[in-house]
């Protein structure tokens, strides 16, 4: 039985602080995890996002490192003489306060920009419709009549009719199953549905995503700032096919994109020609 | 054999300790009503939302439930627990009543809520009775089955009021 | 003061099975626990396999989503909460406060023989026809409402398990608030014990917003409402005929229970860390008031930002915006524990033994875990995480590997006290660093994923985009099979100890907590004589004199000097 030990020296433990911290920051320089971004408010997702790395960062080092400081370096050999409470509050508050208040000011200054850019419903705007459905993405146009037809559930149809487009032979709507375009350098609302099940619109090189609630269209805006042709995912459970339920959307200039709106043989004229041409290829990660 | 025993020496302590037991109870039954209520609110914005008439047989119950209260409040044990069955039973006749006009648990959200919460707030008379009995035979405090009585009864009136007039 | 209580000598029934004593119990629990854990984790290694090597793991996506599903409800409900909030309450709380049993020992076994029920539900929902519940362990309708019966036994076994911890936390509020021993006021009573306190008030005040939500999907399934199903559904080409409800509804409800738990989850974890740091370091916690305080101020402000899971479902933008700020303000009181947790670490004269390390590593892993935090409760970022490895690697760290620690921590802490033995301490060694190096590996990687955009709940990765993240799946898998092994030590140890560890006297630890002035093992009804009184401050570590510390027990006057 020991009444008092020796102060231990736990260099195994202060080890393992400064090689996880160590490692962790390597790991930035290690892993490819950067992703390219194609839009307006993604520079502001992203600018949030590295804001927080370097003041999380920060904490992270100074955590770790002060932790095995403290156990390698600041041991006592008699009795513990307690700190005034005063000294004690000062010890939890200022370094709290430092930390939180560089992060907050952060999050609310740089944040809450973005989210109003997406946030916006902006008159001008191009609006498209995408409606989810198990297990794909499906683009709807309102076609020249600038009119959306109405949907009707008792009309869906397989291939001839996916969404459900009421009096389908009579509606000019372009509807794309899988391939969305949309027009380089314009502001772009995207209004989501979904047929059966929650889903998550998701273009992560646009920094987008939104759910697709039934019965609760939603939205969310993007202005598209480089061509090229990117991945659309779904980001919310939506039953065996969640993992690859996969469309892309094809950035292309404005001209293009107003011929390929004219009529549907037009929309499916132009992705051929996408896909013929090579400009639909999604590029490899560098 | 199961052996009952009480880990609890201290009379007061005892006393105090099913206070707080009660009070947390109590606590835990406001919160999941208060969760139906948010729910009731949000669903009653949705666009299918037409009320039905609550069958007279909820409102007499209720009645029943007041009065118990008033039985259970001059220590009448025996007569509330009576009551507390008959508000059972006119709630059973309720039901009867909603079927006839043709209210069942999926034909209107309105009903669906009515007979949803006339359900988990039997479950908690259930609970009730069973203290009351205890009560009466002697197992348990009066004084905090009936608070949690009142309450019970407290919470129909309020139930009632939400889907008649919210 | 007599024992005003009779009983027949108590049978092996009584005595081992349907046990009212609250230490049996929560061995009970414990080793409930540990079997769903190896359920639980086990999941999580074989679909892991899947995510390494697509194709090789016999797993169907459907079933993938199963285990996905399971792993996240067994591992939350059925080992963190059953070890921590059920176990370890039941063994120490009474003990620490210098109670002989929890305050109503009936209520405490019926909530034990309620949660085995609960678990055999869970297991046996594997076997129906479609498989156990795959829709998540968040089960958003429409989803959970179109899927076959595995999620109706998941709903019912959830029922149960609620109800086993509403009765469970009942019993830990009532015994605090009434049978602390005299002298023990609030403010002298362990932080353990505190945390123990708050994480059941939440529990109480926040579940059962879970049972009406669970009711009304349960009526949405099987009676034909439309609380949550809108109209104009259709699945597989056919039309349903719900009409009016929200998808939304459950997604508040769920999440207004969901993230308090978090907190159930968390904050005992932190709580044991505290009690292990203090009586390894010889001195009393940094900050004891700062923490109470801090304890309190996280369940009130986390019963108010629910809606940071939800930042792109759809609701209005302007509670994202209020979301965003309040979830900010958590940060505060948890920075404060997680500075306290460090601060106490300041001149320490330290001993290392297994449960030390264990809350070392807990430090680390709550700093580094919080932090992530912060990029998930702001809504703008989170658009980029929102159900992204990102947020898998963040709330693994926090109520996983924190909780595992702590649990661990409590474990090799507290066993002398359980049993009147002691775990073998070279294996303890072992078993910490092949636990923490994984770990902590594991979900910081994960993390690196999130950011390149890797999805939760996919069965693969196809995307061309998320291939470079891809590739550090094989390495996490391999990882989590090392952690998973590693556990085997630790049940070789935990039992083997049991009739074979060293005998341990009283107090092992010199530590100063009421709990330590009991026999190794306590008998029933805890203490031999008399209550301990508790006349001093939980954490009088560091004196002169003697012995460096004063038991909370001890007379202040028989202080020798």
């Amino acid at each position: 039985m020991e009444t008092t030990h020796k102060p231990a020296r736990p260099w195994g433990v202060a080890l393992f602080y400064l090689a996880f911290m160590a490692a962790t920051v390597g790991g930035f320089w290690a892993i490819h995890w950067k992703m390219e971004v194609a839009s307006e408010h993604g520079k502001g997702v992203d600018n949030m996002i590295l804001f927080l790395l370097i003041a999380t960062g920060v904490m992270f080092v100074a955590g770790h490192a002060v932790t095995a400081w403290f156990l390698v370096g600041s041991r006592r050999e008699g009795s513990f003489r307690a700190p005034s409470p005063r000294a004690e509050w000062t010890a939890t508050l200022v370094p709290i306060l430092i930390v939180v208040i560089a992060a907050e000011a952060g999050v609310l200054t740089i944040g809450m920009p973005v989210w109003a850019q997406i946030a916006a419903n902006d008159p001008d705007a191009v609006r498209i419709r995408i409606v989810g459905k198990q297990f794909e993405w499906v683009a709807h146009y309102c076609g020249p009549d600038g009119k959306w037809s109405e949907y009707d559930p008792k009309e869906v149809d397989g291939a001839l009719n996916p969404i459900g487009i009421k009096d389908a032979d009579y509606s000019d709507d372009i509807v794309a199953p899988g391939v969305i375009i949309v027009p380089l350098g314009r502001t772009v609302q995207i209004q989501i549905r979904s047929m059966d099940v929650l889903h998550s619109f998701t273009v992560p090189m646009w920094r987008t995503k939104q759910d697709a609630v039934p019965g609760m269209p939603t939205r969310t805006q993007v202005k598209p700032t480089r061509e090229g042709t990117y991945e659309v995912v779904c980001a919310e459970i939506c039953g065996l096919g969640h993992y690859k339920m996969r469309a892309f959307v094809a950035v292309v200039p404005e001209a293009e994109f107003k011929t390929a709106m004219e009529s549907q043989d037009d929309y499916d004229a132009l992705v051929e020609k996408l896909k013929k041409s090579g400009r639909f290829k999604v590029a490899r990660p560098e | 054999m199961i052996v009952h025993y009480a880990a609890i020496d201290d009379r007061e302590q005892r006393q105090s300790a099913a206070e707080t037991l009660l009070f947390f109870l109590l606590a835990g039954a406001a919160m999941l009503f208060a969760t139906f209520t948010a729910a009731y609110l949000i669903r009653r914005a949705g666009p299918d939302w037409t009320p039905v008439p609550l069958p007279t047989a909820a409102f007499i119950a209720a009645g029943l439930l007041v009065l118990s209260s008033v039985t259970l409040h001059v220590k009448r044990l025996k007569v509330t627990i009576a009551l507390g069955v008959l508000f059972a039973v006119v709630q059973a006749i309720a039901f009867r009543q909603l079927a006839q006009a043709g209210v069942y648990l999926a034909t209107s959200p309105h009903g669906s809520f009515f007979i949803m919460l006339t359900g988990v707030h039997a479950v908690h008379v259930l609970g009730g009775l069973l203290a009351l009995c205890a009560a009466a035979a002697g197992r348990a405090r009066v004084g905090l089955v009936a608070a949690w009585w009142h309450f019970v009864g407290g919470l129909w009136i309020y139930v009632l009021f939400m889907l008649k007039a919210l | 003061m007599t024992m005003d209580h009779a009983h027949a000598p108590p049978s092996f029934w009584s005595r081992y099975i349907f046990s009212q004593d609250h230490k049996v119990i929560g061995i009970q629990y414990l080793v409930t626990a540990m079997v769903m854990g190896i359920v639980g984790a086990g999941l999580s290694v074989w679909f892991r396999v899947q995510l390494a090597w697509p194709g090789t793991a016999g797993l169907s996506p459907e079933q993938y989503l199963s285990f996905v599903t399971m792993h996240g409800t067994i591992m939350i409900f059925f080992v963190v909460s059953l070890a921590l909030s059920s176990g370890f309450a039941n063994f120490l709380v009474p003990l620490q406060v210098g109670a002989r049993d929890m305050a109503y020992p009936f209520l405490n076994m019926l909530s034990y023989w309620t949660v085995v029920p609960a678990c055999l539900l869970m297991l046996a929902s594997f076997f129906v026809q479609g498989g156990a519940a795959g829709g998540g362990w968040t089960a958003y309708p429409p989803l959970s409402v179109i899927a076959p019966f595995g999620m109706t036994m998941w709903l019912l076994a959830m029922a149960l398990f609620i109800a086993s911890f509403t009765m469970s936390s009942l019993n830990v509020v009532t015994t605090i608030f009434n049978l602390r021993a005299r002298g023990m006021t609030l403010m002298r009573m362990p932080l353990t014990a505190w945390s123990y306190l708050v994480a059941s008030v939440i529990g109480l005040l926040s579940f059962p917003a879970l049972t009406a939500a669970a009711i009304m999907l349960l009526l949405d399934r099987h009676g034909g409402t439309s609380f949550y199903m809108p109209a104009g559904l259709v699945v597989s080409g056919k039309p349903l005929s719900y009409a009016g409800g929200t998808p939304l509804l459950f997604q508040h409800l769920f999440w207004f229970l969901g993230h308090p738990e978090v907190y159930v989850l968390v904050l005992p974890a932190i709580g044991i860390a505290f009690d292990v740091i203090a009586a390894n370091t010889r001195r009393p916690p940094h900050g004891y008031r700062i923490s109470v305080y801090a304890l309190i101020v996280i369940a009130v402000l986390g019963m108010i930002v629910w809606g940071h899971h939800m930042f792109t479902s759809g609701m209005n933008p302007y509670l994202g915006k209020y979301f965003t700020v309040a979830t900010l303000t958590i940060t505060f009181p948890f920075a404060a524990l997680g500075v306290n947790l460090v601060a106490s670490l300041w001149k320490a004269k330290l001993r290392i033994n297994t449960a030390m390390l264990f809350a070392l590593g807990l430090i680390s892993a709550i700093g580094t875990g919080g932090l992530g935090g912060l990029y998930l409760g702001n809504a703008a970022a989170d658009i980029h995480f929102h159900d992204s490895y990102f947020v898998v690697g963040h709330f693994h760290l926090m109520i996983g590997v924190v909780t595992m620690l702590g649990t661990f921590a409590a474990i090799y802490h507290w066993f002398p006290k359980m049993f009147g033995r002691r775990m073998n301490e070279p294996l303890g060694r072992v078993h910490f660093w092949g636990t923490i190096v994984p770990a902590m590996l594991i979900f910081t990687l994960m993390h690196f994923q999130g950011l390149g955009g890797m999805m939760r709940r996919y069965y693969e990765n196809t995307q061309v985009y998320v291939q470079p993240v891809q590739g550090l799946n094989p390495v996490i898998s391999i990882l989590a099979m090392v952690a998973f092994a590693a556990q085997i030590l630790f049940f070789v140890n935990f039992f083997s100890s049991i009739f074979r560890g060293a005998k341990s006297e009283e107090n092992p630890w010199q530590a100063t907590t009421l709990e330590w002035s009991a026999p190794s093992p306590p008998p029933h009804l805890n203490w031999p004589g008399e209550l301990p009184e508790a006349p001093r401050d939980p954490y009088v570590y560091g004196t002169e004199g003697e012995t460096d510390f004063q038991p909370q027990w001890a007379e202040p006057q028989k202080a020798t000097k």
